[in-house]
């Protein structure tokens, strides 16, 4: 039998049963479109994973936290010697307040923003913020968001304000004049509020002193060991080799990094395809068993059909080869009902992710989905079918013309 | 070349019993000649036809096609034998009701690779045009008469120039006029030299054979020349 005068047959055969194949679109379109969803998702999620990665510097950076002993300047210097480490630093903060004004005698009607001040030296800054700055005694670096705020611009001069204590309960505030040197890009850090500026060390141990009273040599003294660090790697590449060799030096730090969240992307994408295999699985082989007894019921009904063409000629392989056919225009049609369906739905949550300022999520059809979907239709239509497909063209022709 | 039956038998076993359907059955048909098969209601009459038109398999004896002995013939070789030289015609018509009345006839002509589509609806149009259901050539069988389905199912007999047909109560749901219209169609094709074996009730089919065989429970009972 020639494959058109096969396609011709199949085709009209097909037409004339649409209407019984509606159980076989229904269940192939839903194994599609969750086949999809979840290879769409997957993938999105690991783009978005991949960009986030290289785009953010955030990801250079590792608080480490001692729970038991403090961590030494030895240990700090240590650190710092590490391959991948750009700079590292103690965690210290103090809380003090940026004023303009034209001079220390005004008390009242100037603006003023609270702040939290960090100890940096020049290796630091650069770390930091990408500058190349030495900082004087009264140079500042401040959150850009403060850039233009009440006028504040490089080279400003303010004053830097801050608790000072003459007895155990009782204290004051005591001011410094200081220039704003620059402004840079504030990380985000667990242990950081929103508000930092940097300052030169000998100025914040000068604020520090006057907090805790006692002198700044003394203070020094008392701050050689912390137990919070900040770490920067000079390289998001070299994030988790840095934090790898940490973990493996300095048990007592934990460690804490945006890159360890991040690296869990892939994983998630990962965890998606499993999971999601695992439904499609399931889909499959529940697509198996209705497909299989859908076209078992719709040949049931042909018995008599294929009787006829077998009594005028038909070989067993003519009615096999006519069978295959019309399963595979059913496949065929399937695969485009399906990927249409899950292309509309697409399109839908695109627009919902879109609103959602989910962009980076947003879902798209590769060619390499189009052939594994059509290849998932025709291995369920296969499998589903070829039974039924060499039981059938084998019938016995005088029972099933006499039946009739 | 003759059709030759020889101690036939066909046993069907049905709830544990033996049941003996054809006993030993001895025929010789010619080509060129209407031969009739006649019997009541459970002779035996279209389970020989089944046998001799190579879709039932003998339970014992042989049966001849010319030389050859077909009884142990594979399924290929009688399907091909179906195919390019023999054609059956049903009682019930059999005609395939999705298929217009020219599907229909063309179904032969779609396992034959040497005709291509062109002469293959001249043919099929010459088929109906000789059984004269060439303007119903585009209906399907539920529009069509009992006769014009049996006609239809005629035209399909002879598209593809059979030189054996198997013709199982022809003119059982026909009226007069179109039992008269087949059995002409019938004479003329065994004119033509074509063997055509009918099994009938029919005394009118009696009329037009050259040889009659009567069947009673299994066993020739007579042979009318």
């Amino acid at each position: 039998m020639k494959i058109r005068d096969n396609i011709e047959y199949g085709g009209s055969s097909f037409l004339s049963q649409i209407r019984h194949n509606k159980s076989i679109f229904i269940v192939l379109s839903i194994v599609i479109i969750v086949f999809n969803m979840t290879y769409s998702l997957a993938m999105s999620v690991k783009a978005s994973s991949e960009s986030e990665i290289t785009d953010n510097q955030n990801l250079c950076y590792i608080e480490g936290t001692s729970y038991s002993d403090a961590i030494t300047t030895d240990t700090l210097n240590e650190i710092r010697a590490i391959e991948g480490v750009k700079s590292a630093f103690f965690h210290r903060l103090i809380s003090c307040a940026i004023e303009i004004k034209a001079d220390d005698d005004v008390k009242e009607g100037f603006m003023g923003y609270q702040v939290s001040a960090v100890p940096v030296d020049k290796r630091d800054i650069e770390a930091i913020t990408g500058l190349q700055l030495v900082l004087g005694e009264n140079d500042i670096i401040v959150n850009e968001s403060y850039h233009d705020e009440g006028g504040l611009q490089t080279g400003t001069e303010v004053f830097l304000s801050y608790n000072y204590s003459y007895n155990e309960y009782t204290g004051t505030r005591k001011e410094v004049k200081v220039r704003i040197a620059g402004f840079y890009k504030q990380p985000v850090l667990n242990a950081w509020p929103d508000d930092v500026i940097l300052v030169d060390s000998s100025l914040f141990d000068t604020m520090q002193s006057a907090l805790y009273m006692l002198s700044a040599s003394d203070i020094k003294e008392a701050q050689m060991d912390q137990t919070a660090i900040v770490i920067i790697a000079d390289d998001v590449s070299n994030t988790n080799k840095v934090a790898g060799i940490m973990k493996e030096r300095y048990e007592t730090i934990r460690l804490n990094y945006a890159l360890k969240a991040a690296e869990g992307l892939p994983v998630f994408a990962q965890a998606i395809f499993v999971v999601g295999g695992i439904i499609v699985i399931s889909l499959i082989i529940m697509s198996v068993v209705v497909i299989s007894s859908t076209m078992g019921n719709m040949l049931k009904n042909r018995l008599h059909e294929i009787g006829i063409i077998r009594a005028i000629g038909f070989k067993v392989a003519d009615v096999r080869q006519l069978l295959i056919i019309e399963v595979t225009i059913i496949a065929l049609s399937a695969v485009c009902i399906s990927m249409g369906s899950f292309y509309l739905l697409m399109v839908l949550l695109n627009v919902i992710l879109a609103k959602q300022d989910l962009f980076l999520l947003a879902l798209e059809i590769s060619g390499s989905q189009i052939l594994w979907s059509t290849g998932i239709t025709f291995f369920t239509m296969y499998i589903a079918t070829f039974k039924i497909i060499g039981k059938t063209s084998k019938l016995n022709i005088v029972e099933v013309l006499r039946y009739e | 070349m003759k059709l030759i039956l020889r101690d036939v038998c066909k046993d069907v076993t049905f709830n544990d019993q033996r049941i003996h359907i054809l006993t030993n059955v001895n025929m010789e048909i010619r080509y060129g000649e209407i031969t009739a098969i006649i019997g009541s209601s459970g002779s035996g009459k279209t389970t020989l036809l089944n046998i001799m038109s190579l879709i039932d398999r003998v339970s014992s004896g042989n049966y001849y096609i010319g030389d050859v002995n077909v009884s142990s013939w594979d399924d290929n070789q009688k399907s091909e034998f179906r195919r390019a030289y023999s054609s059956i015609v049903f009682q019930q018509y059999n005609l395939v009701s999705r298929l217009s009345s020219y599907d229909n006839v063309k179904l032969p002509l779609l396992v034959n690779r040497r005709i291509n589509s062109s002469d293959r609806r001249a043919i099929v149009l010459e088929s109906l045009k000789r059984l004269g259901m060439e303007h119903r050539k585009d209906h399907k069988p539920s529009t069509l008469s009992g006769g014009e389905q049996q006609r239809i199912a005629i035209a399909r007999a002879l598209v593809n120039n059979p030189a054996t047909i198997f013709a199982d109560e022809p003119t059982g749901n026909v009226d007069k006029g179109n039992e008269s219209i087949i059995l002409k169609a019938f004479r003329d094709m065994a004119e033509e030299g074509r063997a055509v074996i009918i099994v009938t009730h029919s005394e009118t089919v009696r009329d037009y054979s050259n040889k009659v065989f009567r069947l009673k429970h299994g066993e020739i009972s007579e042979v009318v020349q």
